[in-house]
């Protein structure tokens, strides 16, 4: 198995291990599909709004909570500091990271989408599914809008030093909330959720993915190292 | 275990294998040199001790070792290879650090598992068994998390031989552990030792580097002040320390006036009816006759070995005057 994958699955299993981290992400996912639906119930053309925001707000929040996890605690506990004397290029190890981080707090993403749905079609008593556009939505460009986050989060975690290190996540997370909402925004109220949309989320989220991939050319290992205490 | 000698790209020096290999290193921080030229070589199969005083430099010239810093100028070889460039060499090294490295919501099975798999181990499974017989924590199957520190520290060692490194790095592997997991720690690198590994050992622990190392280093402020073979330093700096224990106080304080208007006696120390000195030259017989020539009744006279501690302080005591002097 590449080492990437094996980084990737050790944090995955960590994340499982954690019940109360589990347990508290799973609950506000529940908790906002329940609120969501309730709303779908009182007019159904809101679907499309719902399954628009709720995973998406609760992949980026998970991919926030996952980071913390995989990046900042390992600097924290200094165990980064024992896995970069392993056979395993830097690069490689972050990339793992990062997708130890992205496949659960895509998978929330995916769970919030499919409780909407779930709840609101008991609620209305008949099968009520969004618009095909929000496939694209929720199989394109909200992994890539995690996987922008997480990547970005986690390079800066490895950057920062310790002191910084603990509000760079945090800033980060309400950037790309703030930027997502604040855009839709200035497109006006009536805007509707059209593939221009999600073509430009995609667009701006592979974009931060090459910026960050760019930018790991510039963490070295002495970077960290000198970054944890 | 069948290793590949001409893989292992070890220089040799009169016959000697050096596996770890450190020229005039130097390294700065901010302005502030940390190390100041430092250099020394670990043969295949020693024990090398790097002793020093808490920010001597120790950690950083282990992390320059591991790859982990660049340094400044110099450069620090692990088998002919540069550990910073090249992924591949970091197979053939195993690592404690300050950090026990473990996760604490992973089994010690799970630990050993995710190392084995970075380092491509083959057999896993029943490697990671063997491991975990040989430090005590077969069928332990709780987190990581709820084991006591020496635990801790007994997992971190079989994770850092998961690999069967030929060199193993072991930054002061038994601080804060009490002194049965002391003892613990100390016969497995001895062990590990025996099967022929090369252990390179951060410590300040005296005690520890003493009992197990071939040979030791001391670090000061940048400087290695000393680098030779622990019994080496012990006849080098063996001005035989010397315990007279008298009949009684009176007889201790007459014998210490005159022990202390002798030329070949120093530190001289008086505790009770003990006297404690430190004989310039091997001149036992010449201090006896003295002091039974002043009646003076002596009850015993033993001579005490000289200890790595005796010679670390005096280093330490050396260094300071050494400096005094500079500065005045």
């Amino acid at each position: 198995m590449r080492k990437e994958f094996i980084i990737a699955k050790k944090e995955i299993m960590e994340i499982l291990q954690n019940k109360s981290s589990l347990l508290f992400t799973v609950g506000y996912s529940v908790f906002f599909s329940v609120i969501a639906a309730l709303g779908v119930k009182k007019s159904p053309e809101t679907i499309d709004t719902a399954v628009f925001y709720i995973p998406l707000v609760m992949g980026i929040f998970f991919a926030y909570v996952s980071t913390g996890r995989v990046f900042f605690r390992e600097k924290r506990d200094k165990i980064i500091e024992t896995l970069l004397c392993t056979p395993v290029s830097l690069r490689k190890l972050w990339f793992g990271k990062v997708l130890g981080s992205v496949i659960p707090s895509y998978a929330i993403a995916i769970l919030s989408a499919i409780l909407i749905v779930l709840i609101s079609s008991i609620l209305l008593k008949s099968i009520i599914l969004p618009s095909p556009i929000l496939v694209l939505h929720l199989l394109v460009t909200i992994p890539l809008l995690v996987l922008a986050a997480v990547s970005l989060m986690g390079f800066l975690y490895l950057l920062a030093g310790m002191k910084e290190v603990r509000i760079v996540g945090t800033i980060i997370f309400i950037l790309i909330l703030g930027a997502l909402f604040g855009g839709l925004g200035l497109i006006g109220e009536g805007y509707r959720i059209s593939l221009l949309i999600e073509i430009a989320l995609m667009v701006i989220s592979l974009l931060l993915v090459m910026l960050t991939g760019y930018l790991t050319r510039y963490l070295s290992k002495e970077k960290i190292v000198t970054t944890i205490t | 275990m069948v290793v590949d000698m001409q893989n292992l790209n070890l220089s040799q020096s009169g016959g000697k294998m050096k596996v770890i290999e450190v020229k005039n290193l130097v390294k700065d921080f901010g302005g502030r040199r940390v190390l100041n030229g430092i250099s020394f070589e670990v043969e295949k199969g020693e024990v090398f001790g790097y002793l020093g005083p808490n920010g001597a430099g120790k950690t950083t010239t282990l992390r320059i070792i591991l790859g982990l810093l660049n340094p400044t100028s110099g450069e620090a070889m692990v088998m002919g290879k540069n550990l910073a460039e090249d992924d591949e060499a970091r197979k053939k090294i195993g690592v404690v650090l300050e950090n026990d490295g473990l996760y604490e919501d992973l089994s010690a099975y799970d630990n050993l598992e995710y190392y084995a798999q970075l380092y491509d181990v083959s057999n896993r499974k029943e490697k990671i068994e063997d491991l975990l017989r040989f430090v005590g924590l077969y069928g332990r199957n709780e987190r990581v998390g709820f084991f006591s520190k020496g635990m801790r520290r007994k997992l971190a060692i079989a994770r850092a031989i998961i690999n069967d490194p030929e060199v193993l790095f072991l930054d002061e592997p038994s601080a804060g552990l009490d002194p049965e997991a002391q003892r613990m720690v100390r016969n497995l690198i001895l062990e590990l030792s025996k099967e022929g590994k090369t252990v390179f050992l951060n410590s300040h622990d005296l005690d520890e580097v003493q009992r197990i190392c071939d040979r030791v280093a001391i670090l000061q402020r940048g400087r290695i002040t000393v680098c030779d073979a622990v019994k080496n330093l012990r006849k080098k700096f063996s001005r035989p320390r010397v315990i007279i224990s008298t009949s009684d106080n009176k007889s201790a304080e007459r014998a210490f006036e005159i022990l202390n208007s002798l030329d070949f006696v120093s530190n001289c120390e008086i505790d009770g009816k003990k006297i404690s000195l430190m004989l310039k030259e091997n001149k036992q017989s010449s201090l006896l006759r003295k002091l039974s020539e002043n009646g003076v009744e002596i009850e015993e006279i033993r001579k005490v070995e000289v200890t790595l501690e005796d010679i670390y302080f005096k280093m330490q005591e050396e260094k300071k005057n050494e400096e005094r002097v500079y500065y005045c």
